[in-house]
């Protein structure tokens, strides 16, 4: 757990110094403006807005002295946006100067350094007295020595020898010498020398017991702090750790290159004592600007960032063009599929490496887009809280599979479903302590949020352990609000769908928090928006489960390519579970059924597609046509009567909504090899509309929420 | 973890990862294995491992330091380049040299 948190913290800070790297990039930009006189009072804005955002995370992770230096910053800034002091040119080099400073501690803080207690204390000076005007009045020394930059380096390397002699337990208290060895080599140039002295004979090795022994020659421009942080958790008890300094500082000569070149660090081969006079020679050269890296820009070029913000739309451009290239690399299949290995070999093999490679693409274009679903659940645990006090009830969130990836135009439409849902659950489902308590369930109630890949698709599942759906009462409400008839026989899960219905809601007092009527309908639309379904589960008593499923993207899937009469259809790969030519005996008409399968003792409803889009020339007996056995996400299973499998392939996903408009039964269209348009099967839709179809004397169309769409 | 007899040699596959406890569980095979009545060598297969444990080296070392004295050999087949960089950190990139 510790371990977790720790984890997150980290990411938590490189995501703030990749902020901070972009803050002092724009506030640099905009203060090199107002130096040239062609800011506005929005620019001062601005550059209050990015110092203010610098020290609010600094703040958070107790990054003292930046915040220290942030205010003063910040306060000064205030006072030039608000007018009570006049921006001049000499204030606005302060602000530079100020903006450097700021950045050299925000780079201390992401070295872990620590910088001498009066560094930046001139600029800071300064900045303090343009809040009471002073500073427009030339100080004796006219123009301040730089201090920015140069102060922000330590001055010398030195070589310490360190000797770390593990005590026996060391290793079972989960401290391993591997991972110290790696933040020490961090520091600076490292050799390593192990005393293998202590390893005993195989049989009488205890496996968890640390043996080994280790001296390293460091030389470091750190000092002695950086080093002794590494054994902070093992020095004393676990492991006895001798930090000796063998080597002089070398210092940096002052005049040479400005300070602009630090010094090069001694090898560690070279004998300590004998180490500062022979390099000595070369340190101020010039001619060594290599380690100059470090800390030394101005500004926030130094920060270093190992992630970059791209505009959405480029990378939709990009996810499109993979898209067409994916088409042609079928269309170039396709024309190529008269020729054979042997009298085309270069052109079959080289045919099938596009394919591999543009699969390749593809699925790292996605990977751009994918984003852990994590930032949609971290809302959730704040949400469940602030609720359950409101609503006087005790609830406990579970969450699990935070690290699932999903396309981040699926998260941004799933955030609100998904509130929607953990309120619905909270107020309708988990009931209050007394009631729980009265039932024999645990006064706390729990929902659980959980997330995972399941066969191409994201499934999002929010359970609670409340008191389940009140179907009764939602049939009784669907009748009195003139969604159902009366005398209409429904299912269970007939019922449980018409809370999804436009304008329903049981909730006899409309609460703050849900029963206004206005959600469920809501929630499944923007879960259908964006190609996915939602169905609830529901045992009375025991709790509720509404399971999301969506797409992992929206731009390709992999589809099985089937025939009826002169169409051709897409079946999404991942709803088939098998194929098959049924013979006479398993396919069966049932009296107020309709056409059925046997398969293995299982009755599986048989939706001839041909009828459901009216296809001529299609073939209408079952034995001698085909069977696709499909899943749908809640488990259903049917047979969808097609007259051939033409082949798997993967297919660009087009959308009809907004090319064309919603169809029943169709989620989407695609371009075949062929140039062809092909429709893509909507298997959860096509079950429902199966089902109108054959039982439609029994059920009026507006029954069914379905239907009414 | 198992040891495996093959073409006149023992086998060891490591997993990916070896922790504290599977270093134990590889020294007792090691252990058996440099018990069994035989002139077998001992080959480790190191090429999955991601992630090692000071105290896997630490057996690794142990136990070809015991083959050697019963005239046999431990040999690590394969190392990946996370199993190589735990022993050139520890300072024992020669000992590992030696037994590829």
């Amino acid at each position: 757990m510790a371990e977790d948190q720790s984890y997150d913290l980290s990411r938590f800070k490189a995501t703030y110094f990749e902020e901070c790297a972009e803050l002092l990039a724009s506030a640099e930009e905009t203060l090199s403006r107002l130096q040239d006189g062609e800011g506005s009072v929005e620019d001062l804005n601005a550059v209050f807005r990015c110092v203010h955002s610098i020290k609010g995370g600094g703040g958070a992770f107790a990054f003292e002295d930046l915040v220290h230096f942030a205010h003063v910053f910040e306060t000064s800034m205030d006072a030039l946006r608000s007018g009570r002091v006049q921006l001049t040119p000499h204030v606005a080099e302060i602000l530079v100067r100020g903006n450097d400073v700021l950045g050299d501690f925000v780079r201390a803080a992401q070295e872990g350094e620590t910088l001498p207690p009066d560094h930046g204390a001139e600029v800071k000076t300064q900045l303090a007295a343009i809040l009471t005007g002073d500073a427009d009045t030339p100080a004796p020394a006219a123009r301040p020595a730089p201090v920015a930059a140069p102060a922000a380096v330590p001055s010398g390397f030195a070589t310490w020898t360190i000797r770390l002699t593990p005590a026996p337990g060391l290793l079972r208290t989960g401290n391993d010498p591997l991972l110290m060895i790696r933040e020490l080599s961090g520091l600076g140039e490292m050799k390593v020398a192990v005393d293998r002295s202590r390893l005993p004979l195989l049989a009488d090795m205890d496996a968890q017991t640390a043996y080994l022994a280790w001296t390293f020659t460091l030389v470091t421009d750190k000092g002695r702090a950086a080093i002794e942080e590494v054994f902070e958790f093992v020095a004393g008890d676990s492991a006895d750790v001798v930090i000796e300094q063998t080597g002089q500082p070398v210092e940096a000569e002052e005049g040479d290159g400005w300070g602009l070149f630090a010094p090069i660090p001694p090898t560690p081969d070279a004998p300590p004592a004998a180490a500062a006079p022979t390099h000595q020679g070369t340190v101020g050269h010039p001619a060594a600007p290599a380690t100059s890296a470090k800390g030394q820009e101005a500004g926030a070029g130094g920060i270093h960032t190992s992630s970059i913000r791209v505009d959405l739309d480029r990378v939709d451009r990009l996810v499109n063009m993979v898209g067409e290239l994916v088409i042609t690399q079928a269309m170039l299949g396709q024309q190529a599929s008269g020729f054979s290995i042997e009298s085309h070999p270069e052109l079959v093999q080289g045919l099938q490496e596009l394919s591999h490679h543009t699969r390749e693409l593809q699925e790292s274009v996605m990977a751009i887009r994918a984003q852990p679903v994590k930032a949609l659940f971290s809302r959730a645990p704040r949400l469940v809280r602030d609720l359950s006090t409101k609503l006087g009830k005790q609830a406990r969130l579970v969450m699990s599979g935070e690290g699932t990836e999903v396309d981040k135009t699926v998260i941004e439409q799933l955030s609100d479903p998904l509130t929607h849902l953990i309120r619905n659950s909270l107020d309708h489902g988990i009931e209050t302590p007394e009631e729980r308590i009265a039932q024999g369930k645990p006064a706390e109630g729990t929902i659980h949020l959980a997330a995972e890949h399941r066969s191409g698709r994201v499934v999002i599942q929010v359970s609670d352990d409340g008191k389940g759906i009140d179907r009764k009462r939602v049939l009784e409400k669907a009748i009195e609000k003139g969604l159902v008839d009366r005398g209409a026989q429904m299912t269970d899960e007939q019922i449980d769908q018409l809370i999804f219905a436009p304008g329903f809601s049981t909730a006899a007092v409309v609460s703050d928090v849900s029963g206004r009527g206005v959600g469920m309908d809501v929630v499944r639309k923007n879960i259908q928006d964006v190609g996915g379904r939602v169905v609830v589960q529901s045992t009375p008593g025991q709790g509720s489960r509404f399971i999301l499923s969506l797409p992992l993207t929206l731009a390709v899937m992999d589809g099985m390519l089937v025939a009826v009469g002169n169409e051709r259809y897409v079946l999404p790969l991942t709803n088939i579970v098998e194929s098959l030519r049924p013979t006479a005996q398993q396919a069966r008409t049932l009296v107020n059924v309709g056409d059925v399968l046997t398969l293995r003792g299982d009755y599986i409803r048989l939706i001839r597609l041909y009828e459901l889009f009216g296809i001529k020339n299609a073939i209408t007996d079952t034995t001698r046509g085909l069977v696709v056995v499909v899943e749908t996400e809640g488990g259903d299973r049917i047979g969808l009567l097609v007259d051939e499998l033409l082949g798997q392939q993967q297919v660009v996903i087009k959308s009809l909504d907004s090319n064309y408009r919603p169809v029943e039964g169709i989620s989407a269209a695609t371009i075949l090899g062929d140039g062809r348009v092909a429709l893509i099967l909507d298997v959860g839709a096509l079950r429902i509309m199966g089902e109108r179809l054959m039982s439609g004397a029994q059920l009026v169309a507006a029954a069914s929420p379905q239907a009414a769409e | 973890m198992e040891l495996k007899e093959g073409s006149g040699r023992l086998e060891i596959e490591l997993p990916v990862a070896i922790d504290l406890p599977m270093s134990g569980e590889l020294r007792d095979i090691l252990l058996d294995a440099l018990a069994r009545d035989s002139s077998a060598d001992v080959v480790v297969k190191a090429g999955a491992v991601e992630r090692l444990s000071t105290a896997c080296v630490q057996v690794i070392l142990v136990a070809a330091d015991g083959f050697k004295a019963a005239a046999r050999r431990l040999e690590v087949e394969n190392p990946s380049s996370a199993f190589s960089d735990a022993f050139e950190r520890l300072g024992l990139a020669p000992d590992l040299q030696k037994l590829i």
